[in-house]
């Protein structure tokens, strides 16, 4: 299964998306960026829930458009915001989402069972979603996303409202999930999908920065990762000059961590990059490209 | 889907709501029936009509007053009927009823009508209802008038149900924030439009449906269904003695039947609009509340251009609840096909922008596509 986005661009009162190309295959796609990068409209693209100003979203060579109803059948989606009826239980809500999603009867019933207890919701008996914590509501959503099995699966910042346990949860079963299915997973934290992640499509400016393995990313920034410790005076003016992907203060001193091709002070040390290192020096390099 | 939609607008405490309606309604019904007999109508001036004039009987001794009256002249109106009538009215103890000191008022309106107390002279059948297209037949219209009522009241409490269950339809969905999920899911886009439409209007006729056969059982199992001949000209309402249209009590109940089912229909679609524009379930109610209360048959009425009033009155779904009001005001067979041509109209019409908003606002599909 192929899922390809072609000279996408999506204006608005500006231009939100500019030319926007990625093909995604089977795996675990992290989409990153900072806020109003343009991550949310993709993802409302990729889910059809807004058509491209132009360009074409394809789903194995067909315009997604043309697919309509087929193509959400096979499409799970974790929105930025959680959607939810308040005065439903867990199990109403999921028995509605699944007649929305045209699962049969007969099947919903297990189904539902079966996804309540992966996202560990399932002793929430009679208890209304309204009374719900922000991470058991996070849950549900998930829960509703996963109801059809679906081959693409897009979540927009589904670790938040998570705890620590939780993410770590959410995390091993994405990355079970995905073996066979598209998964998008739009995120601003790196540490999301660190590990989980592919393929990384780094956006920025309503451009695709770049989509390749985490390893070839990293091998680009490999050499430019400097760790030192100096004095916080000094600290401030460094920080002005190269993006900082680490700050730790003790006392008056600073342990800073800087991305740049060139060694930032004497006594600096070259580090072992990681996916934080590199997000932020391709955000502060506009002209870089690997 | 549908039976879910139903199923989520009972979650949402509709069905509380609705259980109240339920309750009003039938106490509204014995109010009429125990309390005051058959003179009951909260909506229109003859309450206030009745309290001006301590004289004025009003409930079930009017009621059987107008009977015995009814019944002793019940017949095809001539000259010859209104010759016999003035002739027994200055001879008989029902002069004391049109000399205004102790009358029922409907029997009063039919008096006034046909002849003056003091005149020698009888008045014609055809110098009152010369422009009648037909015959008027004379009678007891007391249990339909009372029907008329009942219904006039009901449609009335049941367009504010209407408002209650589809004012979420699609509000509460944005108030939920659930719209990109249904917008995503397979049976989410214009299905589901379907669904929830087909499941408002499938609550809604239902149990108005329901009302009503609860309503006519309970009046025709006591009252029967006799009368219905008689003409609208010998009505309780005072001014279809004036009406030109040839038309019996059955036909006028059936005609405020089809004025309330289209008229709610409407309302269903005119809420159903309003809860798409809407962000939270309370904007839609109250919105919808406004729109079609604000320009409503008594508002219509104070409006001094008369053109203005009729398109108002045809227009406004909430006005064809006033089926009474809309039968007065369109007094010829022609305008009244015409406001039942206009309703279908607009119901298309309704039908039709209610479709465009889905498409455009509610999926956002229309941006660049």
């Amino acid at each position: 299964m192929t899922l390809e986005l072609k000279n996408v661009d999506k204006v608005y009162d500006k231009k939100v998306l500019n030319n926007v190309n990625c093909i995604l295959k089977n795996g675990v796609y992290g989409l990153l960026g900072p806020n109003g990068a343009g991550k949310s409209t993709l993802i409302r693209l990729i889910c059809y829930l807004e058509a491209p100003t132009s360009g074409n979203v394809l789903l194995d060579g067909k315009p997604i458009k043309e697919l309509d109803g087929r193509y959400r059948s096979i499409l799970g989606y974790v929105p930025q915001k959680v959607g939810y009826y308040p005065d439903f239980t867990a199990r109403d809500f999921l028995n509605y989402m699944c007649i929305v999603k045209g699962i049969s009867k007969k099947e919903s019933k297990e189904t539902i069972e079966n996804v309540l207890s992966q996202v560990n919701l399932d002793d929430t008996g009679l208890t209304r979603i309204k009374n719900f914590s922000g991470g058991m509501k996070q849950r549900l959503s998930i829960a509703q996303a996963i109801l059809n099995n679906p081959d693409i699966l897009i979540l927009d910042e589904p670790t938040s409202g998570l705890d620590l346990e939780e993410r770590m949860r959410f995390k091993q079963f994405i990355s079970e999930y995905a073996n066979d299915k598209i998964v998008v997973f739009a995120t601003h934290i790196v540490s999301d999908i660190e590990d989980i992640g592919n393929e990384l499509i780094i956006l920025s400016n309503g451009k695709v920065k770049t989509q390749s393995s985490p390893e070839e990313l990293l091998s680009a920034v490999e050499g430019k990762v400097w760790d030192l410790t100096c004095e916080k005076e000094e600290a401030d003016i460094l920080k002005k000059k190269y993006p900082t992907s680490n700050i730790k203060t003790k006392g008056n001193v600073v342990e800073l961590r800087l991305v740049t091709d060139k060694q930032p002070t004497a006594n600096s040390v070259l580090a072992k990059a990681n996916l934080q290192d590199l997000y932020l020096f391709l955000l502060e390099n506009n002209e870089f490209e690997i | 889907m549908v039976k879910s939609e139903i199923y989520k607008f009972a979650k949402i405490k509709t069905i509380f709501v609705s259980l109240f309606l339920v309750v009003v309604t039938i106490l509204l019904t014995l109010y009429v029936y125990g309390g005051f007999g058959y003179n009951l109508n909260i909506f229109s001036s003859v309450i206030s009509y009745s309290e001006k004039s301590g004289d004025l009987i009003t409930g079930k001794e009017g009621y059987q007053q107008n009977k015995e009256i009814a019944l002793k002249y019940t017949g095809e109106v001539n000259d010859l009927f209104l010759k016999q009538l003035h002739h027994d009215v200055k001879n008989s103890s029902y002069v004391e009823f049109v000399e205004g000191k102790k009358f029922y008022n409907a029997t009063y309106n039919f008096f006034n009508a046909t002849f003056a107390i003091d005149s020698e002279n009888y008045a014609k059948k055809d110098d009152i209802w010369g422009n009648v297209d037909g015959s008027v037949w004379y009678g007891f219209s007391g249990d339909w008038d009372a029907y008329g009522n009942i219904l006039n009241n009901f449609f009335l409490v049941f367009s504010l149900f209407i408002i209650i269950i589809i004012a979420p339809l699609f509000a509460y969905d944005r108030e939920c924030n659930m719209n990109e999920l249904l917008g995503t899911a397979e049976n989410g886009g214009n299905r589901l439009l379907k669904y929830k439409t087909r499941a408002a209007f499938c609550s809604l006729n239902f149990l108005m449906f329901i009302f009503l056969i609860f309503i006519s059982i309970i009046h025709f199992s006591q009252y029967g269904f006799d009368n219905a001949n008689v003409s609208i000209q010998c009505s309780l309402e005072r001014r279809f003695i004036s009406s030109t249209i040839n038309m019996n009590m059955g036909q006028l109940t059936l005609w405020r039947l089809l004025f309330g089912v289209i008229g709610c229909n409407m309302l269903g679609f005119t809420a159903i609009l309003i809860s798409m524009l809407c962000r939270t379930t309370l904007a839609s109610f109250a919105l919808t509340m406004v729109i079609t209360w604000s320009l409503s048959y008594p508002i219509v009425q104070m409006i001094p251009n008369e053109n203005i009033q009729n398109i108002l009155l045809a227009v406004m779904p909430i006005n064809a609840l006033f089926a009474t009001a809309l039968l007065l005001d369109f007094p010829t067979w022609y305008a009244l096909w015409g406001v039942v041509i206009v309703r279908f109209l607009l119901s298309s019409i309704l039908f039709f922008i209610t479709i465009v908003i889905w498409k455009r606002n509610y999926l956002n599909l229309n941006k660049g596509d």
